[in-house]
């Protein structure tokens, strides 16, 4: 049943693509992402050896939205919000931050750079871009467990479960939209972004991610004097 | 796989059937065209296709004539006189031509509209031209006088379309500002506005008797407007069609039957008897009925990506 439904929503496309379109200015895109934080699992300072923090997590999700306005024929303005949720630390020789999770917003000017919309032909519905963004975001760790345990004569000393952390850094995204109607379309990305933190709880100083995206535009403002 | 093969080709079949009418295809060197016009009889029909207009037998689709060099770009609209001596265009070089349409010579070459020339129209009596465009004026220009005799700036966006009722006495301009207005040509005053549409107004069609015109625009409606008495003027009918902007409507000549085409591709033929819908799945630019063809309804599309085509309702 899968695979009729996946037939026919495909030669749906066929026919719903095949239709010209009229330029937009502006596009509102949301969408989701698969990340893969890169990195090695394991951070070697002096002789001491600790495990990294973002590398480590195998449960990650994204959510983008993105709105672009188009300055000239060939490139766009915009400014992207990101949502990223980390969990499911693990490391083979740690238990450090089992059960901690990650929440992440990023900020980020957006530059694109684009194939020109043409009047007629593959350019009508499709167009490829390659994205520049600096980001600025918060990164926020919150602990399951403490990190140490301090004993004073009291007890337990209260240790710190959460931080807050502001990170900076830049992504670079290549991709394409694929326009299903004049209203809405598609749109399916690769990213990489570098991002340097500094945090009282973990050693990492620089995380970085590939980003699978993709998600729905929409398309907005279109050419009333489009035959001009 | 064998099951879900079967099911995508039946599925293609289905949709395909609506799909599948006769037309008779133009030939045009640029597949996007905006100008089209039958002469009154409907003997032949005017192209503008990029700086040329080509006519062709509407009988055995010959192509009979080309108007060359009097345009430096793409030509957006032409009219024919309705004794077939004299052709106009208009265009995005800003210049209005008037053609000898026998000789095939350039009478005049005018410039004294400042935008891009989106509608021209000759009056029924050939006397007067009227223009209209993207400096969004219209322009009442005397032919016999070779003279510009009013200039009409009442619109606060491009002029999207200009008519001369077929009485003569009247001339309704289209707009981007949603507003169509109706004009004395004796006067030249504007005798009122006709405000219906919630977006640009993109094409307007009068009837035979001067006393309905029909509009359509971005809003998707099509309004029906009795206009019998100017100073009670009514709207007849107005209804949505779909969700996409309707770019042209005519009225046949019974003054009930009309056509519309959108960006979508459709068009609707719309009589009292029934509809007839088609996807030519082109964005269609302009529609107009063949004249003469009585109760056989044939339109002539001008599309954005399949050149100029011929269809005959009956096969709709």
């Amino acid at each position: 049943m899968k695979k009729i439904i996946s037939i026919i929503l495909l030669s749906m496309l066929y026919f719903t693509t095949n239709a010209q379109l009229i330029d937009n200015r502006i596009d509102l895109s949301l969408g989701v992402g698969y990340i893969s934080f890169f990195g090695d699992r394991k951070i070697k300072e002096d002789n001491f050896i600790s495990p990294s923090l973002y590398p480590n997590y195998s449960d990650l999700r994204e959510l983008s939205f993105k709105v672009l306005v188009k300055q000239n024929k060939l490139y766009s303005l915009g400014l992207s919000l990101n949502s990223l949720d980390a969990s499911g630390w693990k490391n083979s020789g740690s238990s450090l931050y089992d059960n901690s999770k990650i929440k992440q917003v990023g900020l980020s000017p957006v530059m694109q750079i684009h194939t020109k919309f043409t009047e007629i032909g593959v350019f009508n519905r499709i167009k490829i871009f390659l994205e520049i963004a600096p980001t600025i975001g918060l990164s926020e760790l919150a602990l399951s467990n403490p990190l140490f345990d301090i004993q004073d004569q009291n007890g337990s000393v209260p240790q710190p479960m959460d931080s807050r952390d502001l990170f900076y850094g830049i992504k670079s995204n290549v991709g394409f939209e694929l326009s299903l109607t004049r209203a809405f379309g598609l749109y399916f990305s690769y990213s990489i972004q570098q991002n340097w933190v500094k945090s009282k709880l973990y050693n990492d100083s620089k995380f970085s991610y590939s980003n699978l995206g993709l998600g729905l535009v929409v398309r907005l403002e279109k050419n009333k004097r489009f035959y001009y | 796989m064998k099951k879900e093969i079967f099911v995508l080709f039946a599925f293609l079949f289905i949709s395909t059937l609506g799909y599948a009418i006769q037309e008779m295809v133009y030939k045009t060197d640029n597949k996007i065209i905006y100008g089209i016009c039958f002469t009154h009889k409907g003997g032949a029909l005017g192209i503008a296709d990029n700086n040329t207009i080509k006519v062709y037998s509407t009988k055995d689709n010959k192509l009979l004539n080309e108007f060359k060099y009097g345009h430096k770009r793409q030509i957006l609209t032409i009219d024919i006189s309705k004794d077939s001596t004299l052709l106009v265009s208009g265009g995005k070089d800003s210049t209005i031509v008037i053609w000898d349409f026998v000789n095939n010579k350039i009478l005049k070459s005018l410039s004294y509209q400042k935008g891009i020339i989106t509608s021209v129209r000759i009056s029924p009596d050939k006397r007067y031209l009227i223009s209209g465009g993207t400096d969004k004026k219209v322009f009442l220009y005397d032919i016999e006088k070779d003279e510009v005799i009013h200039e009409f700036s009442d619109h606060s966006d491009d002029i999207t379309s200009v008519k001369f009722s077929p009485d003569g006495k009247l001339i309704a301009s289209a707009s981007g500002d949603g507003l169509i207005n109706i004009y004395d040509t004796e006067n030249f005053k504007l005798i009122t506005f006709l405000n219906g549409h919630r977006s640009w107004v993109r094409d307007i069609s009068f009837s035979r008797d001067s006393t309905k015109l029909i509009s359509c625009g971005d809003d998707s409606r099509i309004i029906t407007w009795n206009i019998s008495d100017l100073n009670r003027i009514a709207i007849v009918e107005s209804s949505r069609k779909g969700f996409n902007w309707l770019l042209s409507v005519d009225l046949n000549e019974d003054s009930k039957t009309y056509v519309s085409g959108g960006i979508d591709g459709k068009i609707r033929i719309v009589t009292k008897f029934g509809n007839y819908t088609a996807r030519i799945r082109k964005p269609i630019n302009k529609v107009i009925f063949k004249p003469n063809e009585g109760s056989f309804l044939k339109v002539a599309i001008a599309t954005r990506g399949k050149g100029v085509i011929l269809i005959d309702a009956m096969d709709m």
